[in-house]
């Protein structure tokens, strides 16, 4: 059996505006896109 | 150090809310074959590999209707297999450029450390929280 304990997690937030998130995000939190990410399958809602 | 160094240095750990914490940690074990690392009232913490999630008692519930965590795997048909066996139902997903078949759907495109596309599948918990699992595509 495949176990998900063996695969690693993390969170998606989902945002309405993309441009006003990735403002809030660089500018206030200061975090950056990286290449350290999951893909978490985003579904397109 | 700045407080934007410090968030980008800090560890993240997804909150899921539950309505009813007895039931979800029976879920967790039942279908998805998690059991908590540890736990403290009204909490429980999950180990997945070398990250981690915590399911909390709360009055609260996600609208269920956007992937609140993910887990990327290796082989999806194999996971996907396994969680159907255990009685995890798939949503079912047709938008333009993506439609799961038996539950897993083909997508273009992906972070480009990523690769170039990606295979996805959905479910809910029992308290109404959206997950995604996913292939990287190469």
């Amino acid at each position: 059996m495949v176990s998900l304990k063996d695969h690693r997690c993390g969170a998606g937030v989902a945002v309405s505006d993309m441009r006003r998130a990735r403002r809030f995000y660089e500018g206030v939190l200061g975090l950056v896109p990286g290449a350290d990410i999951l893909s978490l399958a985003q579904p397109p809602t | 150090m700045t407080i934007a160094t410090a968030l980008a240095r800090a560890d993240v750990a997804t909150r899921l809310p539950a309505q009813d914490l007895d039931r979800a940690r029976r879920w967790y074990s039942d279908k998805l074959g998690l059991d908590p690392v540890e736990e403290r009232p009204g909490g429980l913490r999950y180990r997945c590999g070398t990250t981690y999630f915590v399911v909390f008692q709360s009055t609260g519930r996600a609208s269920g209707t956007s992937t609140q965590m993910g887990w990327e795997v290796d082989d999806i048909d194999a996971v996907v297999g396994d969680l159907k066996a255990r009685g995890v139902e798939f949503d079912a997903v047709d938008a333009p450029g993506m439609k799961t078949v038996d539950g897993i759907a083909d997508i273009d495109g992906n972070y480009p450390s990523k690769g170039r596309g990606e295979r996805g599948a959905w479910f809910h918990d029992c308290e109404g929280n959206l997950f995604g699992i996913g292939q990287v595509i190469t």
